[in-house]
């Protein structure tokens, strides 16, 4: 019995953990929306918050909910990608934080930052760790 | 393809009204050739700009990141002010302009530098020192009431090329200080050429007390029968020579 409940705690523990961890995602092909933070947008469905990768769409104007805080850690752009544009709703309140690697581009288009008057974009990109000599 | 440096990003443009928060991290942006604005304010301790492309970026609010700017491609315009960067570059076939603040600017050979917005006379301010190499072009717009300007609240260190371009207009006999060094002066421009000069006007540099440059643009006299004194100095002859005296 003991060593049941042992497991079952350790199963939960890692499946919160697991829930908790940063999460992948492709944008949509066609996808219902240019909401960025609207997880159906996505493949897996679930908004990441670690690597968003962007491809073909034909959806390129991405906008980022007003009133909330996006963290995201890297945005990354495979060579098929459009030119995307990433904007913030006019006089709403609106925080961009890009907290990981930043911006990694293999397209030959390069994205655009449109932020609005009321809104923040966070450059917190962290370098990568040191290679060992 | 835009390439990612360490702790760095890199954009296709930026524009908005909003706040862009570097932190200590370098942005490169300009990739898409686009020109945009940026009303807003860039932030960031140590933070740094590049710009590359061909379009234009305008800076009209009071940004006070402390990193380097460099211009690299393109034309970066400050309407407002870059006081607070270390260091401003511009290198060949790239333009700074615009009626704002900046801070410490260096024009390389091959640059421009054009106080004021294109087409009208105007004044930019240089927070610091600027350094004008050889081979640079620093563009000084002029009218018949004034000319662009530069202050300089540091050192104004001179070489490169002055080019004149002078709006259609009656003219006088003037005098337009074109830049003037809270500090002091060093060096002289190298050359100046003119654009538009009117006819039977000669214009030349001049320098003052090693804090100040202007040029000096008067109708030439004429002799009484009608004919230039000196008519090799005739405006024909020098626009299409595209050279004045340098007042050295």
């Amino acid at each position: 019995m003991r060593a049941y409940l042992l497991a079952t705690t350790a199963a939960a523990a890692l499946l919160a953990a697991t829930s908790a961890q940063a999460q992948n995602a492709t944008w949509l092909l066609n996808p219902g929306s240019g909401t960025f933070n609207t997880a159906t947008n996505w493949n897996p469905a679930v908004v990441p918050t670690n690597t968003a990768i962007f491809g073909a769409s034909n959806t390129t104007l991405i906008l980022f909910q007003p009133f909330t805080t996006t963290s995201i850690g890297t945005l990354q752009f495979n060579p098929d990608a459009p030119a995307y544009i990433f904007a913030t709703s006019p006089s709403l309140s609106t925080s961009i934080s890009i907290t990981g690697v930043g911006i990694v581009n293999n397209s030959s288009n390069a994205p655009t930052f449109v932020v609005g008057n009321q809104a923040n974009l966070f450059f917190a990109v962290r370098a990568p760790p040191a290679t060992p000599p | 393809m835009s390439s990612l440096s360490s702790g760095g990003m890199a954009a296709g443009s930026i524009e908005g009204a909003g706040t862009f928060s570097l932190g200590p991290n370098q942005i490169t942006v300009g990739s898409n050739n686009l020109s945009t604005t940026v009303s807003g304010v860039i932030t960031g301790t140590g933070g740094s700009l590049v710009k590359t492309g061909s379009g234009i970026l305008m800076l009209s609010g009071t940004n006070t990141y402390t990193g380097s700017t460099t211009v690299n491609d393109g034309a970066l315009v400050v309407n407002g002010s870059i006081a607070s960067s270390s260091l401003t570059t511009v290198n060949s076939g790239a333009v700074l302009l615009g009626s704002g603040t900046v801070g410490s600017t260096v024009i390389n050979a091959g640059a421009v530098l054009v106080p004021g917005p294109v087409g009208t006379p105007g004044m930019m301010t240089v927070a610091g020192d600027l350094t004008i190499q050889r081979n640079a072009f620093y563009v000084v717009q002029v009218n018949p009431q004034t000319a662009s300007s530069i202050n300089v609240s540091g050192t104004a260190s001179l070489d490169g090329t002055v080019a004149a371009v002078f709006a259609p207009g009656s003219y006088l006999r003037n005098s337009y200080t074109i830049l003037t060094a809270d500090n002091r002066r060093t060096g002289r421009f190298e050359d100046l050429v003119t654009f538009g000069l009117p006819r039977n006007f000669r214009a030349r540099l001049d320098y003052f007390n090693n804090s100040a440059a202007w040029f000096r643009a008067r109708a030439q006299s004429r002799a009484p029968d009608g004919r230039r004194r000196q008519p090799r100095c005739g405006h024909r002859r020098r626009d299409r020579a595209s050279r004045s005296r340098t007042g050295r």
